[in-house]
Formats: structure tokens, sequence, C-alpha cells
């Protein structure tokens, strides 16, 4: 049984206008319970539209969407407790902190739920730890963070919620190349905590290979993929018809293997190529 | 070769107590004429500061900045530096003043005070050069994000800058959008002459450069052409910096006793090492 699952989901804006668009386009996927789903696609392909849908921010405009075999919008009363369960942070972090303090700030969805001062508080300084900030930040006041910072403050928000859904929309734009390292080892490390289910958007193939299980490929709100990281990147000129990067490494293990080399075309880290590519002179030279 | 732009012994912070601690500190750097410099470095190494003060947004806490003979903080003189020098944000959607593209892009030339004609002629010039001249009737809410960033960039082309500061341009694009700001910046680098100044988290982007400074703690760590900054591979990951897929594979081989090029910085590259290593171990 898959925890979510969306059935011919479509959502329109603008219906009758001019500017009558398409985001979601009869859309049917399953989400896996515990599983790391990475979602790729352009600048409009409806990413952002279909996780603010997962958890009911955005009604769709056809379709169902199923959270634990559930229509989600069957009891739209108990929509509330749903938006505890998935837990959405947005791409502009800065639009998501409001508080005077940090610590107000996490607190405000664990106080949401109703939580007791002892155990909000528990939840602030465990969501502050996972997310990689010192306790010196609780006082502080967001909009003096940075803007690593602030993203990892307003991660720690929707963390404190403990929700069984973490959905991150482009966690790690803008930040340096160490910072998204340690921002995705750190998610990875409270999914293996948690066990819980993560979705991640981003524009870098690069990053969403080395975390996700699968890898969603949406193109004009439709669904162009579906699969492990690496069966999608053998897609490679699939892909760059539809605009989308692929790994440096995957384009290089394919054009080798085009230029006759017989290399395994799966890796797409450098780990990956280093090792094949080795043992591969290696078993020529002997 | 005189230097474009000079930074001298430039301290900056937005502190001014004494405990305040500098954004940049004892920073020094000459920009060339017509050289596409990428700037690099972690999160807080100073990168965006350093935009800012190229065209006197901000003055230097101590230091002098020249651009082109004037001192930035000649006061008198601010208009004649932001002329010269454009500068270029991370989001487009935060430096679009009007609602059609052509709009847009005449609103920089309109405050220099130049006849209609004149501004005509820029806007459309500049609209070709970064090929968004089709689109210059559409409303800029329905562009795409590297449309937008394209736009940005010919609003600031057709005040005729000599030199454009772009922060993190690409940051927001998703990668067709990210290849047509690059392929644009190039171009107006090798054909129009302007000089480029890029910052960017992308090492991809900065192995396109002329020539990469690194940054950290608001001092310049390194200086040089995109190769012989990938060649100190320790030195970037000290400072918290990657480098591109392909370059950190082709150290890795030769770090293992392979014949590999002095720093590899594409894929074209780093394919044709490989299968000349395998056709030497056919020789042996």
């Amino acid at each position: 049984m898959s925890l979510i699952e969306t059935k011919e989901l479509t959502l329109e804006y603008s219906m009758g206008t001019e500017l009558h668009k398409t985001a979601i386009n009869s859309l049917s996927i399953n989400i896996e319970k515990g599983e790391v789903l990475g979602i790729i696609g352009q600048t409009g392909s409806g990413k952002s539209s279909l996780v603010q849908m997962l958890n009911g921010l955005i009604k769709p405009t056809g379709g169902k969407i199923y959270f634990n075999n559930k229509d989600i919008w069957s009891e739209p009363k108990k929509l509330r407790e749903l938006r505890f369960k998935i837990g959405i942070v947005f791409q502009y972090p800065e639009y998501q902190l409001f508080e005077e303090t940090v610590y107000k700030d996490i607190a405000f969805g664990p106080h949401n739920m109703g939580l007791s001062e002892d155990e909000t508080d528990q939840r602030v300084r465990s969501a502050l730890k996972f997310a990689g900030l010192s306790d010196d930040f609780l006082d502080r006041s967001p909009f003096e963070l940075s803007g690593g910072e602030k993203r990892r403050a307003a991660i720690a928000g929707v963390i404190a919620m403990d929700p069984d859904v973490l959905i991150l929309d482009e966690p790690a734009a803008g930040l340096d190349p160490l910072g998204r390292d340690t921002l995705y080892t750190q998610i990875l490390d409270y999914h293996k905590k948690r066990k819980n289910t993560v979705i991640i958007i981003s524009h870098s193939m690069e990053d969403i290979s080395y975390i996700s299980d699968r890898i969603l490929v949406l193109n004009d709100g439709k669904k162009l993929l579906l699969d492990t990281p690496g069966n999608v990147f053998k897609s490679a000129e699939l892909l760059r018809r539809f605009s989308l990067d692929i790994p440096q490494i995957s384009e290089l293990m394919l054009r080798l293997r085009s230029r006759g080399l017989c290399v395994n075309t799966d890796y797409f880290t450098v780990d990956g190529a280093f090792n094949e590519i080795i043992s591969l002179l290696g078993s020529r030279t002997e | 070769m005189e230097p474009f732009i000079t930074l001298d012994k430039v301290y900056f912070t937005y502190d001014s107590s004494p405990a305040g601690n500098f954004i940049l500190s004892d920073f020094s750097l000459d920009i060339y004429k017509g050289e596409f410099l990428s700037v690099v470095g972690r999160n807080g190494s100073g990168k965006s500061t350093l935009s800012k003060l190229l065209n006197s947004l901000y003055l230097p806490t101590s230091g002098e900045i020249i651009v082109d003979g004037i001192n930035t903080k000649e006061d008198s003189r601010l208009l004649e530096i932001r002329k010269k020098v454009g500068l270029v944000l991370q989001d487009p959607d935060n430096q679009m003043v009007s609602s059609i593209v052509e709009d847009d892009t005449a609103f920089g030339c309109e405050n220099l005070g130049l006849s209609p004609e004149m501004i005509r002629q820029r806007v459309d010039d500049s609209l070709r050069a970064v090929g968004m001249y089709e689109e210059r009737n559409t409303l800029v809410e329905k562009l795409s994000g590297g449309q937008k960033q394209r736009a940005a960039i010919a609003g600031i082309i057709a005040m005729q800058p000599e030199c454009i500061v772009l922060d993190e341009p690409t940051a927001m694009l998703d990668p067709q959008g990210r290849k047509e700001v690059m392929d644009t910046l190039i171009k107006l680098n090798k054909n129009l002459g302007i000089t480029v100044i890029l910052i960017t988290h992308y090492m991809e982007e900065a192995a396109l450069s002329d020539r990469i400074a690194v940054l950290d703690e608001g001092k310049v760590i390194i200086t040089g052409k995109p190769r012989d900054v990938f060649s100190n591979a320790d030195l970037l990951y000290r400072h918290r910096l990657s480098l591109p897929q392909v370059t950190e594979l082709s150290h890795r081989l030769s770090g293992c006793g392979y014949d590999m090029p002095y720093a590899v910085l594409s894929v074209d590259e780093c394919a044709d090492a490989i299968i000349r290593l395998f056709s030497k171990g056919d020789l042996l």
C-alpha cells in the first residue's frame, strides 16, 4: 500500500480566461512509505503546485489524492490535521519565518498542534539540532540570520511538527557546495532516524541523484519518468530533449560507452565512476 | 595592462561598533577590461558585499576602490560609476520594474535622459543581444526564470556599461535557464567586449570564465585561470568549495598514477583522456 497516491490529479488555473494554464495534467503516481522521492522538472513544470496539493494547500480541479488510502478532500475539516502530518519547507524560507525569535518561530507548529510547553521545548531543541543550528540561535531574530541559516530555521520549524512526510522545495538553492552537502546529509540523517517519507524538489540533478530512492521527472504537468536515479539518467537523450540536465558523470559514462568503452552507465557519482574505471583499467592491464 | 577596477586594501563592515566584524578585510584585487571573471566562495565569504561595493552602492569602511580612474567615494561622480558598472541581482523578480518587457528594458535608459529615438535603438539592440527581441511585448510575469533574468540583463546593457556585475544570476533558475544566461554572458563578453564579473556557486559556470577569484573570510584566497585554480583541489576543499564532477574524477585518477591532463574542465576533455588511458593499456 502506498502512503500517498494521486489519481488523474489535475490543476488548472484561471479557467475560462486568457491566462488559463494547466499546471498539473492528469498525474497518477504512488509515493511509498519511507522513501526519498526527488522531483525534477523545468521552471513551470508543476513541481511546486504538485507538492502544495499533496498537503491540501491547493485544491485540485480534477482527480484525487489519497493519503493512507483516504481521499484528503473527503473531509475538508480534517485538512488541518493532514498538514501536521505532511510538512512543507518552501523555496523562500524568509517568507516562512515571522516570529520575533527563532525559538518562537520553531515553536509555532508544535504550539498549534496543542503540545505542552515541555514537549514543545523538547521538540524545538531537537529540531534545531537536526537542522544544524546551535542553541545560541534560539534567542536571535530570524530576520538577522544569513540565507543559509534562515533556511535551516525554516526547516527546523517544520521538523518540530515531526511530520510523517517532509517536503522540501529547493532546500539548497543559493547555498555553497559544502552547505548543500551538509544540509542534505542532515536531512538524510533525520530521514534514517525517523524513517519518514521525504520529498525533495531540486533543479540539481547531481544533488538529487545522491539522495533519492526514486526520481519523478515532471514536464508540463505530466509524468515524464518515475524511476531509480540510475534508470532515469540512462534516458539522457529524453531528459535533454526536455531541457533537463543530467549529472556530469552520467554524461561522461554515456559518452565513454558510445565511444566503445564497456562501462556500466548506472553510475552518476564520482565515487561510482572512479571505481568502475579503475577496475576496468585494472582488468585491461593485467 | 592598466586594471579597469582596482580594490586596494578594502575593509568593509555593516557594524561600525569597535567589535563589529569585517565582511571584507584587507581585500585587494585588480579586474581588467574585457575579462570574464568568476568570483566563487562559500556563503558569507563576502561575495555579495563585493558586488555592491563595485558600483558604489556601498562604500568601503577603509581602503579604496577605483573604477576606471574614479574613486567610488567621489559622491559627485556616482552616476558616472553606475553608468560604467551595471549590477544584476539573484532574483529577477526583485529588479523588474515594468509589466512589459521592453518598458522594463527602457527604464534605465530613460533615467539617463536619452532621446526617445536613442532609447528605442538601445532597447532593441539590447533585447537582440540577449535573445529576447521576439519577447519584447510580452508580459514580464509570463516569462520563464531564464527569460526574466535575460530581460534584466538587457535593461542593464541598454545603459551601455563597460562592466556588468552579476550576483548569482542563475541561482533561482533551472538548467535550461542557467544555460541561456551563461550563453548570453559569454556572448556579451566576447562580442561586445563587456567586462563580466560573475558571482556564482556553480563551479561548472566558473570553469567557462577567463579567470576565477576564490574568496573566503573576506579575502582573496587565490586567483587564476580555471585550470590553475581547479588544480588546487585541496585548497578549494579547505575553503568549502567543490570541483566540477569530471575535474574531481580526473584528479582522483591522476592521484592513482594514471596519466590525466592537468585539471580537466569539461566532459569532452575527460572522456578523451580516459579513452587515451585505455588505448595505452592496449599497448602494454
